[in-house]
């Protein structure tokens, strides 16, 4: 008797053999009745064009975005992309509209007396002009408002509020100051109010400040289409009271009286950098004036 | 392209080269019609079975993916045919090997129809009576063994895939496999004592 294999799932010898003559002998070949019947539905049959791919990527984010929780997560995204581009560009450089010469034609038809009155006032109008092309119209913004109904001058004070007026450099002012007196550019006459300043600026500044106004304007004024440039941010009290120490340094006695202020009214944070800031200057006046005083005692980390 | 695999011809047939599903259907047409044959017992129904299954094929050639094996696909098709089939004829009466086949009374019983019965003319006498008792026994196994021994013994399907093709776990087809075993070797052993037996 043959043994039967392995796990029990092959037949032994002899019954593998019988089975293997049976498949042999019994095995019978299909009617061919059907056959021209199964081509002819086979030939009838057309294939279906695969879609191309941009149909096959369309209806693939078309199905996804049919989902509310894809929708929200692609919103979340442009959201998010839309708000870096802003960041990185500058939210104000994004909205602001470029400069039309209408408004730096209202700048140039200021009169000479409005000039005169911000100069006297203390607002750095011809300077700013002659310093930077930006600032031109806040400071001219300022100072028709008052006086000068005409519509450039109203177009400038409507795009005013989007444009802060930059600090210029002390130099730039005193020397566009002089120019703006002095040179021949046509922008105006500063008045007598700024003599002082005038002459602070001297010749040579006088004639920088002149060819800053005559160039520097004249070649922004013919291209109205040139974006400013971006107005810096408004500065913070940090930034203002960084801006006074750098224009006159104050003296330990000034910073130890404004350490004790900052104590007094709670801004311990400003004491304690005044009080950094005079221990590095003049430690012995430190050590006698602030280190035991009361007042600051309570900003003590 | 008799030489190319079934899957590529599949994948041609897919394209839309008829020339390709006639390679298949010149491959496959036998193999399946025996099986179906085999599985019913009934040469009228197994060729009518074996129309639908090809007729499926066609129909589903856009939905076949390369990655399936053809003949697994293929045989799913006719496996199912045939279970359909036997579900409908349990319920409209219970099988017996004695019983007409047919709808009329007049067709012949599932042993007669079985295949061998009458078309080996060559073998001999013995073989015959050794067939028609391994058919019974084929015949009397339940619906689960008789598929995979079908598959495994006649079409030598591997165990993996009689298992896709089922739909079942391997281990489950290799036991199914092993009771039809035990229930031929024992018809085979007593058919042996009876050979000895006679004058």
């Amino acid at each position: 008797m043959a043994t039967q294999h392995g796990d029990g799932t092959e037949p032994d010898d002899g019954l593998r053999q019988v089975l293997r003559q049976m498949a042999r002998d019994t095995d019978e070949d299909p009617p061919a009745r059907g056959l021209d019947a199964l081509l002819a539905a086979a030939a009838a049959r057309r294939p279906t064009p695969r879609p191309s791919a941009w149909a096959r990527a369309r209806a693939y984010v078309a199905s996804a975005l049919a989902q509310p929780a894809v929708m929200a997560a692609a919103g979340l995204v442009v959201v998010a992309a839309v708000g870096g581009v802003i960041y990185t560009r500058g939210g104000a450089r994004v909205a602001e509209p470029t400069t039309g010469s209408a408004a730096v034609g209202g700048a140039v038809a200021t009169s000479e007396e409005a000039r005169t009155r911000t100069l006297d006032e203390g607002a750095p109008a011809g300077a700013l002009a002659g310093a930077a092309p930006a600032p031109v119209v806040p400071a001219v913004e300022t100072a028709v408002a008052p006086t000068d109904p005409a519509p450039e001058a109203s177009a400038t004070k409507r795009r005013a509020p989007q444009q802060a007026p930059a600090r210029p450099a002390r130099g730039q002012l005193d020397d566009a100051f002089a120019g703006d007196g002095a040179g021949p550019s046509g922008y105006g006459r500063s008045g007598t109010g700024d003599e002082t300043k005038l002459a602070r600026g001297g010749q040579a500044g006088a004639a920088a400040g002149a060819r800053a106004v005559t160039s520097n304007d004249k070649a922004k004024l013919d291209e109205p289409s040139a974006p400013p440039p971006p107005p810096p941010p408004p500065p913070s009290e940090q930034e203002n009271d960084r801006a006074e120490r750098a224009e006159a340094p104050p003296t330990v006695a000034a910073q130890i009286k404004a350490a004790r202020a900052a104590a007094a009214r709670g801004d311990c944070a400003t004491a304690r950098r005044l009080a950094a800031e005079v221990e590095r200057r003049d430690r012995a006046m430190y050590t006698r004036e602030l280190a035991k005083d009361a007042t600051l005692a309570r900003c003590a980390p | 392209m008799q030489d190319q695999t079934d899957e590529d011809l599949m994948t041609a047939y897919q394209g839309g080269e008829v020339r390709a599903f006639e390679v298949l259907l010149g491959r496959h047409r036998r193999p399946v019609y025996n099986y179906i044959l085999r599985f019913i017992g009934d040469r009228e129904t197994a060729e009518d079975l074996l129309q639908e299954a090809f007729l499926r094929v066609i129909k589903g050639a856009d939905a076949y993916k390369r990655q399936a094996k053809f003949t697994t696909w293929l045989y799913t098709i006719a496996r199912n045919l045939c279970v359909d089939q036997t579900r409908r004829r349990k319920h409209r009466r219970h099988a017996s090997l004695d019983a007409p086949m047919g709808s009329d009374d007049d067709a012949g019983t599932l042993m007669e129809v079985l295949p061998g019965s009458e078309h080996a003319p060559s073998r001999g006498t013995e073989n015959k009576a050794l067939y028609e008792r391994m058919q019974r026994a084929i015949a009397e196994l339940g619906e689960e063994q008789r598929e995979v021994f079908l598959m495994r013994e006649f079409l030598d399907l591997p165990f993996k895939q009689i298992a896709e093709v089922v739909g079942v776990p391997e281990n489950t087809v290799k036991s199914r496999m092993r009771y039809a075993l035990e229930k031929l070797r024992l018809e085979l052993d007593e058919y042996k004592d009876l050979a000895k037996a006679a004058p």
